[in-house]
């Protein structure tokens, strides 16, 4: 017996079909969009609300070692919600499709052990490499075809969607001697450059043909002048494809060592001039939050900065992680900076399609306060009114200060939300509600108040089980894991093992996470 | 085979688990206690179970290592898993030995063990440095004052080695990565509220310097996963209170210790755990005038119930290691009982239905 | 009618959680209305009513009476009023509190005014554990209000203080006033091992033995002026300061192995 759903009546937005608020029924059944349903299928009236694609986090933190670090830090504030939570919340606002930015080769046993335990939602993670004695052994030996096999190894291996890449190069010389090399400086007793790392992944990640490219945290990560590194960087990959990672912490004008300032402008031209290159804006929200970084640089800096607790972890050929508990404040010039920036690069996008939301969770805000940054973007009085709040300096030389008059449309969120993560995703069944499509649905009452209207959809569906209604769950369903499956030479084996038999503690099988290890707990 | 039993007679599991369900259910203030000797799989199950009927979940940890809960919640830590002390060129055994074959005698390595009474550490350290028991948190924060670059006053120091703590507090500081070794489940006798915090404020001191590391030895199987998998589903890495406002964090409050010696729970399930081995004699003694179900590959003398399940060594699953690290727990030998966690989880479905 | 009155009329067979014992809420109940609130017993939530007797509304004055040393959380996040628990109180009791008065004539167990943000706290007897301590993981215990113990405290009396003042007439336990961030802890009798571990910022002034850590130093010996407007509102708020009224203090800096801007005042007759 097959499940059907009509949902009808509702103002779709469907960026990837091109609709715009029309009245369109959807058809569901078993679970996907279908062009057609007898007339006696179960109807859900959808009359005067607003019908999105369930929305897709493209670069969030969920899962994983350092997450778990992080909750266990923090018991007095527990900004980073536990395991069940997040995948509830994550639904209650619309969300049906989660990435963990970043876990390490050695830590994606436990990241797939918490997205075992993770309800409701589809979810996965990008698996670090660039820092690691794996990579590094492979490029030293000069060839690109041994990288691309490591990375095809190491994606299978973790069961990972796609690769992540955090300051390249620069996290194993931090490591090794708290260094800070540029794109061109050899790391501490090797050949091998930043920028070699770095093209070297991201054509091997082309060359796999994985559905997402390289996905990059650049290098210098909250430092003033760092949007030079991000323009280099750019430049360096030469129009290979590359997502960058909460771009709005990359784009610091200001002298080495100085007070930062915005160059979100110009990162926006760039952006615009590279077809190659899209981004998550990595938007600074008010509030409590939690840094978790695999840049352990970040860490210590942030440590030192705040005098608060601080995890530091070094991880054995990999490299590590800093995590320490932040909270972004209005009346402090940097975060009142850092805020504008975001949501300057919003606000002066050049292509909703390149350059979708994130906070970044939990290092900008957490996800909840995703409903808030959409009313920055769609309503103007409202920012105006917020701008007026936030330190006066922090906002000089902004576009904010101009006056940026934009406001989102809903079609404009439903593609930075929903049809461009997923696009860049290559998520084909995912971000748009064509016919194939999974059936993961988001119903809005509209509002006057926009937070409002996105914190507490009316109705979610989730693989067309409708999982919620007016923020509370009322399903409980298993989503599920979204992995890569790209080949590699077996024969890469016996240089990674090398390598383990040299300096790790485990071998290679203990890398390997088995096909019983995914898929719901229960 | 071993069977399962009620009130010491043989059963089968599913009703020796329709009765445990039922005396559970009965309890006003159930404890789920242990998790010691389980995997991930068990561990996760055992979560269940304690939601499901609204109990207190806790571990040996809320005792061995509250210490240690405390300074991490407090200060955080700066760790690294084993295979980067290869890199070690200085190794503190504070009062104890060590798990990690990296930190074995070898060139280029220099060992130092600090003695507290008869907790001595390895016998072949390169150097030594004996102190009292009462000298122990006077000479860590002895050690942190020299890291800061402060002095200590020969008044205050009484009958501290000053100088040898001196010279350590040095040798922490400028070697290009030490660990600093410690006992993360001491004994009762060798608890101490603040010594868990002396020593990661110390090693956060010198880290911030060099490049120094705390290790924390863990006792039992998989001590490790049962914080982490606590964490990551309910917030908390031990006691941990199910009540009407979701998980709560009780330190001490929710401790089976304290627990069971105040007579607030009147049923307790065990899972992977030889509680007498984690309790004084007065909890023990409560705890045998308890309702208790048991589950275990050993039958339990005065359990109300017993459910057989697969010893620990004989469980396939995942446990993490004493670093954090997540690894596939593959036995050598097979049982033909369930697992700890299959067991659990037809308990949690008998609670269901 | 200017008070309510709770008496326990049924003992909890294991332990009672009632945060909803708080005066200021009282004021805008009836009677009624406080018997129906939730309390926790164990895994089962029950009205109040079904474990005290109720008598009095609309007031904010509260006395509990009874053997309710099971029940936990009373005056817990109280914001005004007054509670009075007549003998001894339950863990927890008055934890969080930012305003009120909350008095417990008899001992006080672990973890009373955790967390206190104001407000007036008074307890006859003894105190347990991490009297007017911190939450786990907080960086700060104490916010604010006066804390008076009239016997002795047990463990980590005022970790992480931030603000205020805590003053105990007996002796303390280990660890008194760990990792203090500012404000004031007076011990009138002994204190144990390992006193004001990690001091920040902030004054203990210990009238007993006292075994110092060897990373405080010594500055002078002075009786300073603060002291004795400490002493006169502590008079005034009825805790004896005994001897302390006179005599001198020996200064100690410290903790040198934190931030070492805290001092201990350690009473001396001469
Ligand atoms: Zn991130």
């Amino acid at each position: 017996m097959s499940e059907r759903l009509r949902i009808t009546g509702g103002r779709v937005y469907d960026p990837r079909h091109a609709i715009d608020g029309a009245i369109r029924d959807i058809c569901i059944e078993d679970g996907r969009v279908v062009a057609a349903l007898p007339g006696d299928a179960p109807t859900l009236d959808a009359a005067g609300l607003v019908v999105m694609p369930g929305a897709v986090d493209i670069h969030s933190h969920v899962a994983g070692p350092k997450v778990n670090l992080a909750r266990r830090l923090e018991p007095e504030r527990r900004t980073v919600p536990t395991v069940p939570d997040t995948g509830r919340l994550y639904t209650l606002l619309g969300y049906t499709t989660v990435f963990d930015a970043a876990v390490p080769l050695l830590g994606a046993r436990h990241a797939h052990l918490e997205l075992q335990d993770t309800p409701l939602v589809d979810k996965g993670f990008y698996v670090l490499l660039g820092n690691d004695e794996f990579v590094l052994a492979a490029l030293e030996d000069g060839s690109d075809d041994a990288v691309r096999d490591v990375l095809g190894w190491a994606v299978r291996a973790s069961r990972a969607y796609g690769v992540k890449v955090v300051n390249p190069g620069g996290g194993a010389a931090w490591k090794a001697a708290r260094g800070t090399p540029g794109l061109d400086d050899a790391l501490p007793g090797r050949r091998v450059t930043p920028r070699r790392i770095l093209t070297a992944l991201a054509r091997a990640a082309d060359a796999l043909a994985l559905p997402h490219p390289m996905h990059l945290h650049c290098s210098n990560l909250g430092l003033a002048g760092n949007a030079t590194t991000t323009l280099d960087t750019i430049a360096a990959l030469e129009g290979r494809r590359v997502h960058l990672a909460h771009l709005q912490f990359h784009v610091y004008g200001g002298e080495p060592g100085g007070r930062p300032t915005s160059r979100a402008r110009e990162l926006s031209a760039a952006l615009a001039a590279h077809a190659n290159v899209s981004a998550d804006v990595g938007q600074v929200m008010f509030g409590p939050a939690t840094t978790m970084t695999a840049d352990a640089r970040v860490g210590e800096m942030l440590h030192d900065l705040t005098g608060r607790k601080w995890v530091d972890a070094d991880l054995e050929l990999e490299g590590g992680c800093g995590v320490v508990p932040y909270e972004y404040r209005e009346r402090n010039v940097v975060h009142a900076m850092q805020w504008a920036a975001g949501l300057e690069l919003l606000l002066l996008s050049p292509d909703p399609w390149r350059l979708v939301l994130s906070t970044d969770h939990p290092n900008g805000g957490t996800f909840l306060s995703y409903p808030r940054l959409l009313r920055l973007l769609m309503d103007r009085a409202y920012r105006d009114e917020q701008i007026a709040r936030v330190h006066p300096q922090g906002l000089e030389g902004t576009a904010l200060r101009d006056g940026l008059a934009r406001e989102y449309s809903l079609y404009e969120v439903a593609i930075v939300t929903r049809a461009a993560p997923a696009r860049l995703l290559g998520l084909e069944h995912k971000g748009h509600l064509g016919v194939g499509a999974d059936a993961d649905v988001a119903l809005y009452a509209p509002d006057a108040n926009l937070e409002t209207m996105f914190t507490t959809p009316r109705h979610v569906l989730k693989a067309g089980r409708r999982v919620a209604e007016d923020g509370a769950i009322r399903e409980e369903t298993w989503g599920r894991t979204l992995q890569a499956t790209p080949p590699f030479d077996p024969a890469v084996e016996r240089a990674l093992g090398r390598v383990l038999a040299e300096a790790g503690s485990l071998s290679l099988e203990d890398y390997v996470v088995g096909a019983d290890e995914i898929g719901a707990a229960r | 085979m071993r069977r399962s039993t009620v009130d010491g007679q043989p059963s089968e599991l599913d009703a020796a688990v329709a009765v445990a369900a039922g005396l559970l259910r009965a309890a006003r203030q159930p404890l789920v206690y242990g998790l010691l000797d389980s995997t991930v799989e068990a561990q996760r199950a055992a979560v269940a179970v304690a939601r499901r009927l609204g109990a207190i979940l806790d571990t040996p940890a809320s005792a061995s290592h509250a210490g240690s809960f405390r300074a991490f919640e407090r200060l955080g830590a700066a760790l690294a898993s084993r295979g980067e002390y290869r890199h070690a060129e200085l190794a503190v055994f504070w009062a104890c030995g060590s798990d990690a074959s990296e930190l074995a005698p070898r060139p280029g390595l220099a060992r130092v063990s600090v003695d507290v009474g008869s907790a001595r550490g390895p016998a072949d350290a390169d150097t030594r440095l004996a102190l009292e028991p009462d000298q122990e948190i006077p000479a860590l924060l002895a050690l942190r004052a020299f890291a800061r670059g402060r002095r200590v006053d020969a008044a205050q120091a009484g009958s501290l080695p000053v100088e040898a703590l001196r010279s350590l507090a040095r040798r922490l500081v400028s070697c290009g990565y030490g660990v600093v070794v410690c006992d993360a489940d001491p004994a009762p006798a060798r608890r101490d509220a603040c010594r868990a915090d002396a020593l990661t404020a110390l090693v956060r001191e010198c880290h911030r310097k060099s490049r120094v590391r705390l290790s924390g030895l863990r006792r039992g199987s998989n001590p490790v996963g049962a914080e982490n998998v606590l964490t990551w589903l309910t917030g908390f890495p031990a006691s941990v209170r199910f009540g009407a406002d979701g998980p709560r964090y009780g330190p001490g409050e929710f401790a089976a210790e304290t627990l069971l010696q105040r007579g607030d729970v009147d049923a307790v399930l065990l899972v992977g755990v030889e509680p007498e081995a984690h309790l004084s004699n007065e909890a023990a003694a409560q705890l045998a005038r308890v309702p208790c179900v048991a589950l275990g590959a050993v039958e339990r003398e005065g359990a109300r119930v017993f459910l057989a399940t697969s010893a620990f060594g004989a469980t396939a699953g995942r446990v993490f290691r004493g670093d954090g690290v997540a690894l596939r727990h593959a036995p050598p030998q097979s049982s033909d009982h369930p697992s700890e966690a299959t067991v659990l989880a037809r308990l949690a479905e008998a609670l269901a239905s | 009618m200017s008070e309510v009155r709770l008496t326990l009329r049924q003992a909890p067979s294991v332990a009672l959680e009632a945060p909803c014992v708080r005066p200021d809420a009282f004021a805008t109940l009836s009677e009624a209305a406080i018997a129906r609130l939730p309390v926790e017993h164990g895994r089962e939530v029950v009205a109040l009513g079904e474990f005290f007797d109720v008598r009095g509304e609309h007031a904010d004055q509260v006395r509990v009476e009874g053997d309710v040393r099971r029940v936990k959380r009373l005056g817990a996040g109280m914001i005004g009023g007054s509670l009075i628990v007549a003998g001894s109180a339950g863990r927890h009791t008055g934890a969080g509190m930012s305003g009120g008065s909350l008095v417990v004539e008899g001992d006080a167990d672990d973890w009373t005014g955790l967390g206190m943000r104001g407000g007036r706290l008074v307890v006859h007897g003894n105190a347990a554990a991490a009297f007017c301590g911190a939450a786990p993981g907080s960086s700060r215990g104490m916010t604010g209000g006066l804390a008076f113990v009239r016997g002795s405290v047990g463990v980590r009396v005022g970790e992480r203080l931030r603000r205020g003042v805590i003053a105990v007439g007996g002796s303390a336990g280990a660890y008194a006033g760990a990792h203090m961030v500012a404000g004031t802890l007076v011990v009138r009798g002994a204190l144990g091992p390992g006193a004001g571990i990690g001091l920040k910022r902030g004054s203990i002034v210990a009238g007993g033995a006292l075994e110092l850590l060897p990373t405080f130093r010594y500055a002078c010996r002075y009786r300073p002026g603060y002291v004795d407007l400490l002493f006169a509102s502590l008079e005034r708020h009825g805790f004896d300061v005994g001897a302390m009224a006179a005599g001198a203090f020996d200064r100690f800096g410290g903790d040198h192995a934190d931030l070492g801007r805290g001092e201990i005042l350690k009473w001396t007759a001469s």
